[in-house]
Order: structure tokens, then sequence, then C-alpha cells
């Protein structure tokens, strides 16, 4: 309905990747600000050491939003919630996608829509923010 | 022209020849002396004769709440462009219309909901439905969060896309592809994360509350264009044009304006 799937990537994870301080936040703003957006969180791969931590862990969480959180060890477990041809290629998937900025995401987002108005067939878009982002120069 | 309603057919027969005439259409000479239909007389009738009323999806009853799964999950079915294969070609999808008994509203909800509907106006019933389920079905504990949340928002927002656009350029958020359901799925690519990334972590955040209400807006603006038969590429800036009989329906759940976009206006003040 209203909600997304979170799917921590943790392929090529360093020592240096780690932040805790950033899970706490991004935590606090899926529970408060948030709240019921987050429909399932796979975190993928996980190994048994990270899936013992998380054993213990788990106590101190509210039930309900720990079942939500699972530890996957392979991408084909993956693929039991999303098909193969929706999982970004770069995780093994087939998705291709082009990351751009101007895009913030991979297609084109109602609110921010790519308008008309190409005259020479370039590219080029035109972007309309929602109302409240005041601060970009193209917003209505 | 005519403008009146005609009861008689004949008489209505030959006004519309008229007209024709008046267009050069017949010669309303060559038909004046013609046989009358003669059915004409057996079908006179004095009541007015039943026309429908044009299409229009206003005219629709308003959805009960629990419609709205099933609304967004249909709309989303048809003719959804997946990505592009690794032969190169455009791949469409298809996604399932399994809907998860979590989605439907629940019988106390409903009461709930109208409680918080009282505090709350202007704010829409999913959203509301959220922050009472977030609180394990506590109204109050639920209107404390909400009043929590507005001035959150007040503080927050706006972000100025200039301000986060460095940091969204670094792709540690990806939202690509469905899942299973339909739903949108954002990644968090672990491996460009991490403290030596940026220079402080509320700056991040800035960024995260960004993208996650381009999420949020992107998810409404479907259910909203579902409810309503419009296109999402719309920006559901015309998904309330021609719809203002909605408001004089019995059910007053969907009878704001405002309803559907309440996070994305400025949040109403508090005294």
């Amino acid at each position: 309905m209203d909600k997304f799937t979170v799917v921590y990537n943790r392929l090529d994870v360093d020592k240096k990747n780690r932040d805790l301080a950033w899970a706490e936040q991004i935590g606090k703003t899926l529970a408060n600000h948030y709240p019921e957006r987050m429909k399932k969180a796979f975190v993928i791969p996980a190994n048994i050491i990270f899936r013992s931590i998380w054993k213990i862990v788990k106590v101190f969480f509210d039930p309900d939003t720990a079942s939500k959180i699972s530890f996957l060890s392979g991408i084909n477990e993956l693929y039991k919630y999303i098909d193969q041809d929706q999982v970004p290629m770069e995780m093994g998937g087939g998705l291709v996608y082009n990351y751009d900025v101007n895009h913030l995401f991979t297609k084109e987002i109602p609110g921010v829509t790519a308008g008309g108005g190409n005259k020479a067939g370039t590219a080029q878009v035109v972007y309309k923010l929602p109302s409240h982002f005041k601060g970009s120069g193209q917003a209505n | 022209m005519c403008t009146k309603w005609v009861t008689n057919l004949q008489e209505r027969r030959r006004c519309l020849l008229e007209v024709a005439a008046s267009r050069g259409e017949y010669d309303s000479h060559q038909f004046a002396s013609s046989p009358t239909n003669e059915f004409a007389e057996v079908q006179v009738s004095r009541e007015k004769p039943f026309v429908p009323p044009p299409f229009h999806a206003s005219l629709l009853p308003p959805l009960p709440l629990s419609c709205i799964v099933q609304a967004y999950t249909h709309s989303l079915a048809p003719s959804q462009f997946a990505g592009v294969d690794r032969d190169g070609e455009g791949v469409m999808r298809r996604p399932s219309m399994s809907i998860t008994g979590k989605h439907e509203l629940k019988e106390g909800e409903l009461d709930g909901i109208r409680q918080l509907k009282q505090t709350f106006p202007d704010i829409d019933s999913s959203t509301l439905l959220r922050f009472y389920r977030a609180r394990k079905g506590h109204v109050q504990n639920a209107t404390d969060m909400l009043i929590d949340n507005i001035k959150w928002r007040q503080e927050t927002f706006p972000v100025s896309f200039d301000r986060v656009r460095e940091e969204c350029a670094k792709g540690k958020y990806v939202l690509a592809g469905r899942d299973k359901e339909g739903d949108l799925v954002l990644y968090l690519m672990g491996h460009k994360m991490g403290p030596h990334t940026y220079k402080s972590i509320e700056d991040h955040m800035e960024s995260v509350f960004f993208m996650l209400e381009i999420v949020a807006s992107e998810i409404l603006v479907r259910l909203k264009s579902a409810l309503y038969e419009r296109e999402p590429g719309d920006g559901g800036q015309n998904a309330w044009r021609g719809t203002s009989d909605r408001r004089d329906t019995s059910d007053r759940r969907w009878s704001s304006p405002h309803a559907h976009t309440a996070l994305f206006t400025p949040p109403p003040r508090l005294s």
C-alpha cells in the first residue's frame, strides 16, 4: 500500500563503512518520522557472525520491528520477495539503471516530473518539485 | 435549434430535420410531405425519458479505506516498464496481484481513525492509520506522535535541493524496481556508506529526509492517481479537478481536497 521495502546491500563492505551513528539515525527516522513506511528490511549478504549478533541485539528491539528485519545469506533468498529482473545488476539481478543526481532515483518521479519542452530533441528535462521544496530554483 | 425538450418523436424528427436543413444537409421541402413515422403516436410519452449521465470518475461512490490497496495494486498491474534485460531489450512486467492481510483495515481501526480525524481533520486517513498502527492502537499516543511529527516537519522542511545535491550524488540510496507485491524498493549501498563520506551526520540526514520525502510523495501520488484514474505523470496536480461534487456525498472521509496532500503542504499551525 503506502510502504516500501528496504534492502541493505553489504557486498564489498569494509570496516571503514561501519557507521553506528548513521544506523541509529536511520532507525530513529524510520520509527519516529516515517512510521509504518518500511514494509520489510533485508540485510544481504549476512554471514553467521552477523546473524548471531542480531539474535542477541533482537531482544532490545520491539518485536514487531524485529520481525520486519531479516538477514539473508545470498541473493537467491532475496528472489523469494523480489523478482530477479527487479534486482539491480550490481547485486546480481537483471535490472539496469542509470543513477543520475538530477533524477535523484532511477526513474521518473511524479512531483519531480519530467516535463516536455525539449526543442532540439535533446534529453533536457524540466523538473517541477513539490511546492514545499522552496529552495530549488525551478520549484513552483 | 432544439433547445427545449421534445416529447413527441414526430416533433423531434421534424426539429432534427430542420436543423439538418439549416446546415444544408437536407432539403426540408423534400421531407415536408413525406409520411410520418407510424410508431410516433404509439411512443409518445409525457415523461422525460431516461438519459444516462455522462460517465465520470467523480460520479462513482467514494471508496472505503480497505479498497485503496486493491485500487493501487490493480492500477500498477498493466504495462510497467521493468528495466532492460541483458540483451538490451526492454522488459515489461506485470506485478502479482497478491495483497497481504496486513494491509487490510481491521474493525477497531476505523473507530481509531475517526477519533484521530476529529483532532486532525486535514490529515489523510491513510497517514492517520500508519500512526495509529505504529502506536499499536493507542489513540492518545498516536496523537502525541502526530503532534511531534508536525513539529519536526516545521523544523526540517523545506529542504533545499541545492544543499543536498552533493550528498545525493554519491549514490548511497537507490530507488529501483518493485517487489512481488508491487511496492517500491529502496536499496542502501553499504559500500558507499561510512563516516568518512560526509561532513556531519546532520548534513547526511538532511539528504535522507529529502529523499524519503520524494519516495513518500511518489507513493502518495500513485495512490491518488490510482483512486482517481489519473496518470501518475501529471504529479497529482489535476487529481481533484472536476470532482467537487464528491464533497456532497455521505461519506466525509474523502471529502477534503487537501486530504491526500496533507504531507506535502505546510503542516497546520499548532496553537
